[in-house]
């Protein structure tokens, strides 16, 4: 009885319990928001042991199916030759075969072209003081590489008359999409480095490199946060990997002939009627007309 | 009612300290916040185990203040050296801060059960 009496009269002890309390307060509100921010924004409230384990076996099978789908490719290369050997029929069908794989990025390509280099700019601005992580995030965007930079380049180089594309040594196919995943490129849904990238083309390496470094170019805007973001070298020798994906098409198929037509009755149309920017326009009409 | 009094600091500490955060953007990175929520429930364990020492009259400062600090920084220590080696050590903190945070709560229960008893023996 004495001690509550006593504890309720002076209690010096109630103090320090209040100050640490706001401290408690304090740590539970950041506690409470952080998750809240995690909920959100659906990031995996996964401690480090969990997300290393799961990323370990999602990256082993990968890689092992990957090399699954290479050994099968090769397989089927080998069936190929071996058919074509029997006849002459099959020998055309097969030299049909081997260019429209180079044309899809199924084989090995090698020749002469370029390797561009993108990097992150070497000195961005620091963060002023009165900035808050949101805008000064926003002001980082042109001294970073994203994947709209590595699509431009791609763009540029197909124009240029590229035959063939890596990103990272991931072989640029029709299906093939670019996409910035955090520090990380997707290139086939292969996660690459995301600075330096590196993109090989191969084609002429003259033109590819100089419809690069033309004026109002790609290669123009770096030059107001940091030319050395990006860099052109032409290579006598480029070797691009086979495309390692899987490529199931569920959606399209062949189209019948009367669809076929119709195409292409479409596509002359719309050829036809795009604006004409220069006087020689019945001269680009007709080199139309003829090619069709 | 004595111990309605007593109360009444200590939660207007905790509601204090809590705005002066929640209302500002303050977070922590994704990957700390685990362990922040296992600092925040070491802290809660401090605090109700001060209460108790202090109705027991067995309130020792140097004791409730290094107690608050280094547990809260142990127990996140802890758990993050527990998740790089490999062994839960985040589930042992929350199993044994837990039910001490418990045991706490219900043995202030009781002292203030027994006193308000004591005060209605007295007044009648």
């Amino acid at each position: 009885m004495s001690v509550f009496i006593s504890s309720v009269r002076h209690r010096p002890w109630l103090t320090q319990v209040t100050l640490l309390a706001v401290l408690l307060g304090a740590l539970l509100a950041l506690s409470l928001k952080t998750q809240d921010r995690i909920r959100s924004q659906q990031l995996p409230n996964m401690r480090i042991s969990q997300l290393a384990a799961a990323y370990a076996d999602l990256r082993d099978s990968n890689l092992e199916q990957s090399k699954q789908i290479a050994d099968l490719r090769k397989q089927l290369t080998k069936y190929q030759q071996a058919a074509s050997e029997d006849n002459g029929n099959a020998k055309l069908l097969s030299a049909d075969l081997q260019k429209a794989n180079l044309l899809a990025g199924l084989v090995p390509v090698s020749g002469q072209g370029i390797i561009v280099t993108l990097k992150d700019a070497r000195n961005p601005p620091p963060k002023p003081a009165d900035m808050s992580q949101e805008v000064y995030i926003e002001t980082l965007r042109p001294y970073l590489i994203h994947d709209q930079d590595i699509q431009a380049v791609i763009n540029e180089l197909r124009a240029a008359g590229a035959e063939g594309i890596a990103v990272n040594d991931q072989r640029v196919v029709s299906t093939t999409a670019v996409r910035c995943v955090g520090p990380t490129v997707l290139v086939n849904n292969v996660a690459t480095n995301g600075s330096p990238v590196k993109i090989k083309a191969i084609g002429d390496s003259d033109t590819l490199g100089s419809s690069l470094m033309m004026p109002g170019g790609v290669s123009d805007q770096y030059k107001i946060t940091d030319p050395s973001m990006i860099s052109v070298d032409k290579a006598k020798e480029i070797i691009l990997p086979a495309f390692a994906g899987a490529t199931p098409i569920r959606f399209a198929q062949p189209a019948t002939e009367a669809k076929a037509e119709q195409a292409q009755r479409e596509s002359e149309k719309s050829a036809a009627q795009a604006p004409v920017p220069t006087e020689d326009a019945p001269e680009i009409k007709k080199s139309l007309g003829n090619r069709n | 009612m004595s111990a309605l009094r007593n109360a009444i600091l200590p939660i207007t500490g905790l509601t204090a300290g809590f705005c002066a955060v929640y209302f500002t953007q303050a977070t922590v990175p994704p990957f700390w916040g685990p362990y922040l929520s296992l600092a925040a429930l070491a802290g809660l364990d401090s605090i109700c185990g001060g209460i108790r020492a202090g109705i027991e009259g067995k309130f020792a400062d140097d004791v409730f203040l290094s107690g608050f600090f280094l547990n809260t920084l142990f127990a996140a220590a802890l758990a993050y050296l527990g998740d790089r080696i490999g062994v839960d050590l985040f589930l042992a903190a929350v199993v044994m801060l837990g039910g001490r945070v418990f045991l706490n709560l219900s043995l202030i229960r009781r002292y203030v059960l027994t006193q308000a008893q004591l005060m209605t023996k007295k007044e009648g």
